[in-house]
């Protein structure tokens, strides 16, 4: 029966539907005790003094625990999130300074709402009440907040052993960018802000964690993408082997962006301190405060280019704002870098990447990691030089793809997993001609001026991006099949949305003959499987497909050789349907599942997959817009998206991922921005002041599936849940530009917020006015 | 999120709410729909002590459209008022208004005195008063009083209210014959507070405005009326000249408070385009036959 | 400060049950921690993102900026109440199902109950509105597209357009 590529429904959807579903808030344990974190109001400040006894006096209240009380533990994390090779540093000239991140603050807090106690109280609302009386004495100093004065000479420090601010940083040359620069005939370059925005699912974040009993290990639920690797986090904490600890993930409210936080460290410690399960459960103003936090970079870019509109060069040098902490390394300016030319040939290349620390909130990498910003920049340099030469952009974007001849092309630079970046599939002219034919481009820009009113002027913007997919360094998957008969998966890359008990089935069923509503799946749970990787940078249908893949390949194989001893048969004659194994053109003989599974050896198989490298996804949107030009109001009025991520495993799903990341875009294009200011205080700190897109701000969106399937995994496919992302700041702040086009503005920075376009115009009009009065 | 504890007393009349109100003095909240009180609780920037619901005094949920002229009881919703087609159809601008005004779930909750007494300086139901001659009904142990909407509000969600004073309800003109209403605002996204809004009424006689009203929500501490622009539009045809300058004396009039949505200079500039918008329509409106 | 309690007596999903509550706790507080109806999901606590909308007295609440002494005497619809165990779905969670309406599910039950109450109020709206009704819920996954043509279906189900 064929599965994959199929529409097949959610097998998810019935529990969700009928509010079945088991969140972290509704998982219930005995004697549970309820945990909140103190945090720091400040910046940047001195801790005094921390006075917990009135908080430890009042009702309900269990313990107070600080830096002080975390004994026999680690008190910080110090190891970052990737490892990189020796061959990649070296060649990208990565600098890497030390990274430590405080479990609770001990003597200064560096960031507002950084953890300073940890309170454990019988419910909630004793927590709450209680928090408010543990009283910590700071003394306030200056803080960091803007990357660069951080980096000026002379700025106070962050982190003492973190000189000149400046945690990281890479150098990337392809080619001769400086002569290609110096001899291009002509040259577009800006400055570009992206501000700072959060990964924002609707569940906010929770954790529990639960005493070893006799049988069970010290248990951690966490609502994290990435089970197996918080459980390494947690062992290094707690100074103890990762066997004996038990990391699993529930159902998840969506997630966007992973990470390791204090939080979930902490009720493992609370838990096993005082022998009772802990649970500590986000708010949202804590959860916009502190968790997620992405983006932000200021960019300077700089294209070059020929009279013919062929693209020479490009030069990039990326100020990443990393917050207080750079957990993950190089991993946002890197991969900007390593998504900077998009899907043109740009032979000549120089990237600088610095990763700065400021006195925020800790950046991590969400839904695009990079791409967005990459794309947003790219598509911004190739519209100013297309209106510089008087080229139509989408003529000029066509003049310099990549041909699908020269595929895979070797891009003469290192991905973050140490492998030569090659674009390894993919056919860019096919999938922009596609989508301009869709959205019917060239009738729309004749009709365009007609088309606009007295206020709202109408404009156009197209983007393409990569999208570099199905990072390792691993993923596990085991397949087996029980006492009962039933086929059960169990893989370490657990769902937060992806429709993981879906389309995982679907690549086993379809390969076991069984349908993939009869496969047991379980997931993200380190009791389950030792080895796992995790949901994260669009690799699960990549990683977690290719292994399932993989691990169903060889159960089949080893049902077959058992049932061919059973029915003396040739496996090659045998076929299976329904969960039954019988020969060929025989089918009244049979044996079923459930008949080999008693047979004695256990019908199993574990594969775990290492992909070689990334594979690379691509996308090309358009969006159309109307610009209400005295207040600056933007609106959505058309969005067609032509993607090609390999081998498409569910088409419902994988459009679903589509709409998702487009609406995550436009939130980054026009609405969303965290807001510190200049003391470091968040402003954004509630769904009110921080916006998400909803219904009537994402318009009807057309996708449109372009498959190349990669030769990198034996699936063929490429990762989709993050590349839509990608396209949308650019495409729309191209389609804003252009509905503006008689006054000739730049947009540089993300968001496009109506005041900060009312600014553009009014300047804009203010100039033309001026070089009237000149004439 | 939780509330700071506190005391939770349902009157069923007004008496008794007010005798409530006089026993536990500034710890006493009243509670209406709770759609903006709860959430500032629930951020503890808000606690008191005790909380009076007056969602059991029946009195104060009847509303009546008799004579031109619109009572609301302060413990009417949004909602009830917005799908009140007789209302609706009757004005405009109270229909725009209560479109924008959050989203349904707030307004199948939110009240009408509720907003009055909240005195949010983006609500847009101060704005509609101002603009509709409204007079804000209150009674306390001092007897009732009757208050006029312009100059209930006294600063940044601060009115003339004292602690034991409750709103009764708000008396509104409807337009009449030859009168034209709008309400047209910007919010950040469908169902937040404006970043500014503009409630206009204009009254045309021919086509000579005869009278105006410009209200303005988001512009100031407090929901203003522009009282210039409304003179500057009177006697005139709405020519361009004219309604620029009544557009710039509305912008004139007012006083933003930036904040993260906009600026000063941004809300100046709303305030200037949407009485434009606001004004042009209720003009259009009042010259179509009826 | 002392907790001040307060019997209740509301009907809930079609049942009438008596709860002692404190009186700050929510309506939303009140079907979870003390029904044990966790499908009522908590996102914001504020009254911003939809996720806990119920339905009381037949209309859309936010059950976070509720109290549950404010649902005194009224009736609630929660998630559960849509579609008893076993049962078949309520056709609109069908709706969603059918076109792929969810993927994390979060936000989901309240998507629900603002789709049932639009589809109540106005069986003949035009479908223009759908995407200004449901700005009233948040949703982080699904981008919407298929939220609004799962109700799309549906208004046009009941008009026979
Ligand atoms: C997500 C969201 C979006 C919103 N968007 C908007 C919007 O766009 N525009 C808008 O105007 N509002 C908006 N609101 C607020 C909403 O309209 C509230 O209903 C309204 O502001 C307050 O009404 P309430 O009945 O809920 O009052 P409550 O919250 O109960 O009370 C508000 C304040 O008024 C006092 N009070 C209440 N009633 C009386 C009375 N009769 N006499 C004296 N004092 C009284 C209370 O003590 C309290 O201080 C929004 C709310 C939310 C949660
Ligand atoms: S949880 Fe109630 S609106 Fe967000
Ligand atoms: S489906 Fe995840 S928030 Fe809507």
């Amino acid at each position: 029966m064929k599965q994959v590529g199929e529409a097949l429904p959610r097998r998810e959807d019935g529990r969700l539907l009928r509010g079945r579903a088991r969140y972290m808030a509704d998982l219930a344990f005995d004697d549970s005790l309820d945990a909140i974190v103190v945090r720091s109001p400040f910046a940047r400040a001195r801790i005094l003094s921390i006075d917990a006894s009135a908080a430890l006096a009042a009702d309900g209240v269990v313990a107070v625990l600080t830096a002080d009380d975390l004994v026999g533990v680690e008190p910080a994390l110090t190891r970052q999130f990737y490892s990189l090779t020796p061959a990649f540093i070296e060649r990208h000239q990565v600098f890497l300074g030390p990274y430590r991140e405080p479990v609770l603050a001990r003597d200064r807090v560096s960031r507002m709402g950084e953890p300073v106690a940890f309170l454990i109280a019988t419910d909630r609302r004793a927590a709450e009440d209680a928090a408010e009386l543990v009283e910590v004495d700071y003394e306030p100093l200056d803080p960091i907040v803007d990357p660069l004065r951080a980096i000026a000479p002379g700025s106070d420090l962050v982190v003492s052993d973190v000189p000149g601010n400046i945690q990281a940083s890479f150098h990337i040359i392809v080619g001769d960018p400086t002569s290609a620069v110096e001899a291009a005939e002509r040259k577009v370059s800006g400055r570009f802000r992206i501000g700072r925005s959060v990964g924002s699912p609707i569940e906010t974040r929770g954790a529990v964690g639960i005493p070893a009993t006799g049988s069970e290990p010290l248990t951690v639920w966490s609502s994290t993408q990435i089970p197996h690797i918080l459980r390494a986090y947690l062992a290094e904490f707690l100074r103890c082997p990762e066997e004996d600890l038990r990391v699993a993930a529930p159902d998840m409210g969506g997630s966007f962006g992973g990470g390791i936080y204090a939080e979930e460290l902490l009720v493992a410690f609370a838990a096993r301190l005082l022998g009772q399960p802990v649970r500590w459960l986000e708010d949202r103003r804590e959860n916009l405060a502190n968790a997620r936090h992405s983006r932000d970079q200021i960019i300077d870019a700089l294209l070059a280019y020929d009279t013919s509109g062929s693209f020479r060069a490009l030069e990039m040098h990326i100020v990443q704002d990393c917050g207080s902490a750079n957990l993950f390394g190089l991993t946002l300016p890197f991969n900007i870098a390593s998504h900077a030319r998009g899907q043109f040939a740009i032979d000549h290349f120089d990237v600088t990447g610095l990763c700065v620390l400021t006195n925020k909130t800790r950046n991590t990498p969400v839904r695009g990691a990079g791409r967005p910003e990459a794309t947003f920049v790219l598509d911004r340099l190739v519209d100013m030089a297309a209106t510089d030469l008087g080229i139509d952009p989408a003529d000029l974007r066509h003049r310099n793809l990549i041909p699908a001849r020269e595929m895979p092309r070797d891009m003469g630079m290192l991905y973050r997993d140490g492998a030569p970046m090659v674009y390894d599939s993919g056919d860019f002219p096919d999938q922009l001609r596609t989508a301009l034919e869709a959205f019917d481009y060239w009738g729309k820009r004749r009709r365009q001026d007609e088309a606009a009113g007295s206020n709202l002027a109408l404009g156009i913007g197209v983007s393409s991006h990569v999208e570099a997919t199905g990072l390792g360094p691993h993923e596990t998957a085991r397949v087996e099949i029980d006492d009962s008969g039933t086929v059960v998966l169990t893989c370490g890359s657990n769902p937060h949305g992806q429709s993981h008990a879906t389309t995982l089935a679907q690549v086993a069923g379809e390969t076991l003959g069984i349908r993939y509503d009869r496969i047991e799946t379980r997931f993200g749970d380190t009791g389950l499987l030792e080895r796992g990787g995790g949901t994260f940078g669009s690799r699960s249908a990549v990683t977690a497909g290719a292994v399932v893949h993989g691990a169903s390949v060889e159960l089949r194989r080893r049902i077959l050789d058992l049932a061919s001893e059973m029915l003396e048969c040739d496996p090659a004659d045998l076929i299976i349907r329904d969960g039954y194994v019988s020969p060929r053109g025989v089918p009244g003989i049979s044996v079923s599942f459930a008949e080999l599974a008693t047979g004695g050896a256990p019908l199993r198989a574990e594969d775990e997959f290492v992909p070689p490298t990334v594979t690379l996804g691509s996308g090309t949107h358009i969006a159309s817009v109307a610009v209400d030009r005295e207040t600056g109001v933007v609106n959505l009025t058309g969005y067609v998206v032509v993607d090609d991520c390999g081998t498409v495993l569910n088409p419902m799903v994988v459009d679903g991922q589509q709409h998702g990341g487009v609406a995550h875009g436009i939130g980054n294009a026009l609405l969303e921005e965290a807001v510190y200011d200049e003391g470091g205080q968040l402003l954004s700190g509630t769904f009110i002041d921080y916006l998400l897109p909803t219904a009537a701000d994402v318009p009807d969106i057309e996708i449109i599936h372009r498959p190349h399937p990669t030769p990198l995994n034996t699936l063929g496919v490429k990762g989709a849940g993050e590349g839509s992302t990608a396209s949308a700041p650019g495409a729309i702040a191209n389609a804003v530009v252009d509905a503006l086009r008689p006054l000739r503005i730049e947009i540089n920075e993300l968001p496009i917020t109506p005041q900060r376009l009312v600014e553009l115009i009014r300047a804009a009009e203010a100039e033309q006015v001026e070089g009237l009065a000149g004439n | 999120m939780i509330p700071a504890p506190f005391s939770y007393f349902a009157p069923d009349t007004l008496e008794e709410a007010l005798s409530l109100l006089g026993e536990y003095g500034e710890s006493a909240k009243i509670l209406a729909g709770g759609q903006s009180l709860l959430p500032l609780m629930a951020f503890r920037l808000v606690r008191p002590e005790v909380l009076v619901d007056l969602g059991g005094i029946e009195a104060l949920s009847r509303y009546e459209l008799a004579g031109g002229r619109l009572t609301i009881g302060s413990m009417v919703t949004h909602r009830t008022i917005e799908l009140d087609h007789r209302i609706t159809s009757r004005c405009d601008m109270l229909r725009e208004a209560l479109d924008v005004l959050g989203h349904v779930a707030i307004r199948n909750v939110g009240t009408v005195g509720g907003s009055l007494a909240h005195a949010d300086p983006a609500g847009e139901w101060l704005a509609v008063a101002l603009a509709l001659d409204g007079r804000i009904m209150v009674t306390g142990p001092r007897g009732n009083r009757d208050v006029a909407a312009d100059g209930f509000a006294t600063g940044w969600m601060t009115s003339c209210l004292s602690p034991d004073e409750i709103v009764t309800g708000v008396r509104l003109d409807m337009p009449g014959p030859g009168t034209g209403s709008a309400f047209e605002e910007v919010a950040r996204r469908h169902g937040d507070f404006a970043v500014v809004g503009v409630a206009a009424r204009v009254s045309v006689e021919g086509e000579a405005v005869t009278g105006a009203r410009i209200a303005l929500a988001g512009a100031a501490s407090t929901p203003i009326r522009a009282h210039r622009a409304e003179a500057l539009l009177t006697g005139t045809t709405l020519s361009g000249p004219d309604l620029d300058a009544a557009c710039e004396a509305a912008a004139s009039e007012t006083d933003p408070v930036a904040d993260l949505h906009g600026s000063v200079e941004y809300k100046r500039r709303l305030a200037r385009v949407l009485t434009r918008r606001a004004v042009s329509r209720a003009y259009r409106r009042a010259s179509a036959p009826a | 400060m002392t907790r001040d309690l307060h019997s209740i007596v509301l009907n809930v999903n079609g049942d009438e049950v008596t709860v002692r509550v404190e009186a700050r706790q929510t309506l939303a507080g009140m079907l979870r921690d003390q029904l044990g109806l966790t499908g009522t999901n908590l996102g914001c606590e504020h009254g911003v993102c939809g996720a806990c909308t119920v339905l009381l007295g037949g209309r859309t609440a936010r059950s976070c900026t509720l109290l549950a002494v404010q649902a005194n005497g009224r009736s609630v619809t929660t998630v559960e109440g849509l579609a008893a165990d076993g049962d078949p779905l309520h056709p609109v969670q069908q709706a969603f199902a059918d076109h792929h309406a969810l993927q994390c599910g979060f936000c989901t039950p309240g998507f629900l109950l603002t789709t049932i109450e639009y589809l109540d109020e106005e069986p003949e709206a035009d479908p223009d509105s759908i995407r200004e009704r449901l700005s009233a819920n948040l949703c982080r996954c699904t981008g919407y597209h298929n939220i609004v043509a799962a109700v799309k279906d549906l208004l046009e189900r009941r008009t026979g357009r």
